[in-house]
């Protein structure tokens, strides 16, 4: 539980005095309670997904399942065209330098 | 360094790379792994490489999982842990378009291994062009298999899709390796063709395989040189019978163990594609087959063969004993499904993974054995000892794939070679074979006349009877007993009289019953339902066959022509039938356990017996003894198999048919 607490920490910040820590899980009919103190932040999830969260607990309970503060943008189909992009690259460049016995 | 061992490393690299690469200044380090750790991967996902995690954990007691869905960002690291039952399921992030490009990679970086040939003007570059044509119309025919396995796939006609010019632009990218590789190459390839039952070539998170679209390069170089006969007219006109018969709705089968080579769904364009492909293969297969005819030879083939067979149990075993063999197994070798976890009851009795069923891999077996036989008894050619030494894993592949069949026919063929070959004058073989033919027409009778059977030839329709659901609470033992009174009484018409059992049963169920209850009889010819279900009792498969015939619902054009290849969607999906099996069977795939009844899905009964007119033609005809057997034999095994149904059975089934006509046995003696 230390080094879930640990990231929980890097991402919802420290944990708050008389703050106690549990897993909600999956409760359908569990209900956050908005903590005025505590800045709202903003989740991301492994797909971009966002959450906002209002309290300390919430943001542990996401942060705990997965999420974070910090998306990657990263693009990657973008990424897929230009990786198979270079090879082509790679390709066309030793074909046409001559140098095409390397495939030999 | 040479070309080879700059393979070498350059295959290694890219198998592992990607899973060693991880950020060392995020701060988030593996952890041993342990209950109170799970939290911990489950929210550093795609930071901690799969490296890093077995550098910190050497615990046996876990499964690596792949995920194909995961973002590329996530390749090779974890996404995920999970405790099932003292066992942990660590997730993998394997993005389904990174693999294609890796699995090509290494798949291509293995053609180096192949010896080179003279010059060749017959491939042409210009080929390539056509190749991301016919591939990209996949990703958008069968959307619902990729919307589900590639986090990237998008089926939008933009510029903006960078998936979809990616796939464009890796495609053409193939085609030009096929050209650049395999000009020098491919009369050589047919030496090689063992290989494809180790190296499976299933693209992780897609319903295609590597081969298909080589052999759709070769397929295409065919037509561009106006190799056209009368059957490439006959599957034209199938074809559009197949695209003008299709009712498309929403069937969706997710390939299980046929992923690779099967259609996931039922609409024009994915039976466009699969239409082309199953053409261009077969038509790839051909052209390799007539091209490098006079580069075959056998030792080569059957060393490969032999090989292959050895690896197969040798990674099989490590892939069920090690998490990790068992986990890059299935990038490396392009499994259809994930290799057995261990060697113990269900989970030993095949080699799955390496293969989709034990029937296939026990055939293969079997196929080396004989082919062996073969060029060391009857060839009287030698090999060298080691090659005999790898026959132990054969063997044991053998033992373990659990195939009777295969085993059994393996052994009669090799009894009937060996009597055919001492019995050098043509008028005793003839005789041999007639007295072969009456021993065995004596011992099947005396089965019969010391059999019930009235019991015996009723058996098939009866179990396909109980899948029907024709009356109230099917399963139970007194439904049980009404449909055995009615087979006793040979009394199956009036089960159909009600509307609502005729419109339950299937159309092939109907036209059997009403075959097996026909008043017409020739005496001491058996009825042909009566037969085959004696035959299916014989060879243990009165069920599968039940289940086909009760599954089996085609109308006029089907039943003639068939859905096209590949088309299992309508088999599988459209008769809604009730299966009377144990619950724990209730939701397995289902396929009619025969090649033949495969065909006769996807051809029809025209297509099946100008397959097989064709087929026997050859066989006849044929001067090649060698392939001749090879060929009947994997014939037998295919009656009671869906082999036709893989990839590499089905590759090795037409190159078998095809080399029984163009080596003579004379050209095979002089080698």
């Amino acid at each position: 539980m230390d080094t879930n607490l640990e990231i929980i920490e890097k991402n919802c910040g420290n944990q708050p005095e008389n703050q106690e820590f549990y897993i909600v899980g999956n409760d359908p009919d569990f209900i956050f309670v908005n903590d005025p103190n505590f800045e709202s932040l903003r989740l991301f999830d492994i797909e971009g997904n966002i959450i906002n969260v209002n309290s300390w607990f919430e943001c542990a309970n996401y942060v705990y399942g997965g999420w974070s503060v910090n998306y990657n943008s990263f693009s990657g189909d973008l990424f897929f065209l230009t990786l198979v992009g270079s090879l082509m690259g790679l390709y066309i460049t030793i074909k046409y330098l001559g140098r095409n016995k390397i495939l030999r | 360094m040479n070309t080879k061992s700059t393979a070498v490393i350059a295959i290694f690299l890219i198998i592992f790379l990607p899973f060693v690469v991880s950020d060392n200044n995020d701060d988030i380090e593996a952890k041993s792994l342990d209950s109170s750790t799970i939290g911990y991967y489950q929210s550093t996902t795609c930071n901690i490489s799969l490296f890093e995690f077995i550098n910190e954990n050497e615990i046996k007691e876990l499964y690596f999982n792949n995920n194909n869905y995961a973002d590329i960002n996530c390749f090779g690291k974890i996404t995920g842990v999970d405790l099932v039952e003292n066992k942990y399921f660590v997730s993998i992030g394997t993005n389904t378009s990174i693999n294609l490009i890796i699995q090509s990679g290494i798949w291509f970086l293995l053609f180096f291994f192949i010896p080179k040939h003279k010059e060749s003007n017959d491939l042409k570059i210009s080929i390539s062009f056509f190749i991301p044509l016919i591939f990209c119309l996949q990703l958008f025919s069968e959307e619902r298999f990729y919307s589900r396995t590639n986090i990237l796939f998008s089926d939008t006609f933009s510029a903006s899709n960078y998936y979809l010019l990616g796939n464009i632009v890796f495609y053409l990218l193939f085609g030009f390796m096929c050209f650049e590789l395999l000009k020098i190459r491919y009369k050589n390839l047919l030496n090689y063709l063992p290989f494809t039952f180790l190296l499976i070539g299933t693209f992780s998170g897609m319903n295609l395989n590597f081969y298909l679209i080589v052999l759709s390069y070769f397929g295409l170089t065919s037509i561009s040189k106006k190799n056209i006969n009368s059957i490439d007219l006959i599957y034209l006109g199938f074809s559009i019978i197949w695209l003008f018969n299709i009712q498309s709705n929403d069937y969706f089968f997710d390939g299980d163990k046929l992923r690779g080579f099967i259609n996931s769904n039922l609409n024009v364009y994915s039976q466009l594609f699969w239409i082309i492909v199953f053409y261009l293969t077969v038509k790839g297969i051909l052209f390799l087959v007539e091209k490098s005819i006079s580069y075959f030879d056998e030792l080569l083939f059957l060393k490969n063969l032999i090989i292959s067979g050895s690896l197969v149990v040798i990674f099989g075993l490590l892939g069920s004993y090690f998490p990790f063999f068992n986990f890059f197994n299935f990038l490396v070798f392009g499994q259809n499904k994930r290799g057995m976890k261990t060697l113990e009851s269900i989970d030993g009795n095949t080699w799955r993974g390496f293969s989709a069923s034990a029937e296939s891999i026990g055939e293969f077996y079997g196929f080396i054995i004989l082919f062996l036989f073969l060029i060391f008894f009857l060839k009287q050619k030698q090999i060298k000892p080691q090659y005999i030494i790898l026959l132990i894993p054969i063997i044991f592949g053998l033992y373990k794939s659990n195939n009777f069949a295969s085993f059994l026919s393996l052994i009669l063929s090799i009894l009937l070679i060996l009597t055919h070959k001492y019995l050098s004058d043509k008028g005793k073989q003839k005789s041999f074979f007639l007295l072969i033919g009456m021993l065995f027409l004596i011992l099947v009778s005396l089965f019969l006349f010391n059999s019930d059977y009235e019991y015996l030839s009723s058996e098939l329709l009866f179990e396909s009877t109980l899948h029907q659901g024709f009356y109230e609470n099917p399963g139970t033992y007194e439904n049980f007993k009404i449909i055995e009174k009615k087979m006793v009484e040979r009394d199956l018409n009036t089960i159909l009289l009600t509307d609502d059992n005729f419109s339950k049963a299937s159309t092939s169920y109907r036209v059997l019953v009403d075959l097996f209850t026909n008043n017409f009889n020739i005496p001491l010819i058996p009825n042909l339902v009566g037969l085959i279900s004696v035959i299916s009792l014989l060879i243990n498969r009165t069920e599968m066959w039940g289940i086909f015939l009760a599954k089996f619902d085609p109308n006029n054009f089907e039943a003639l022509f068939g859905s096209g290849p590949q088309q299992l969607n309508e088999y599988l999906y459209g008769e809604k039938i009730y299966l009377d099996v144990p619950d724990y069977k209730i939701n397995s795939l289902y396929l009619p356990h025969s090649s033949f009844l495969d065909f006769v899905i996807f051809f029809g009964s025209i297509g099946t017996v100008l397959t097989l007119i064709f087929v026997f033609y050859k066989l006849y005809k044929s001067e090649n003894k060698l392939f001749a057997y090879l060929t009947i034999y994997l014939f037998i095994n295919f009656l009671k198999s869906d082999s036709i149904l893989y990839v590499n059975s089905f590759i090795l089934m037409v190159v078998c048919v095809a080399l029984v006509s163009k080596i003579k046995e004379e050209k095979f003696y002089e080698r």
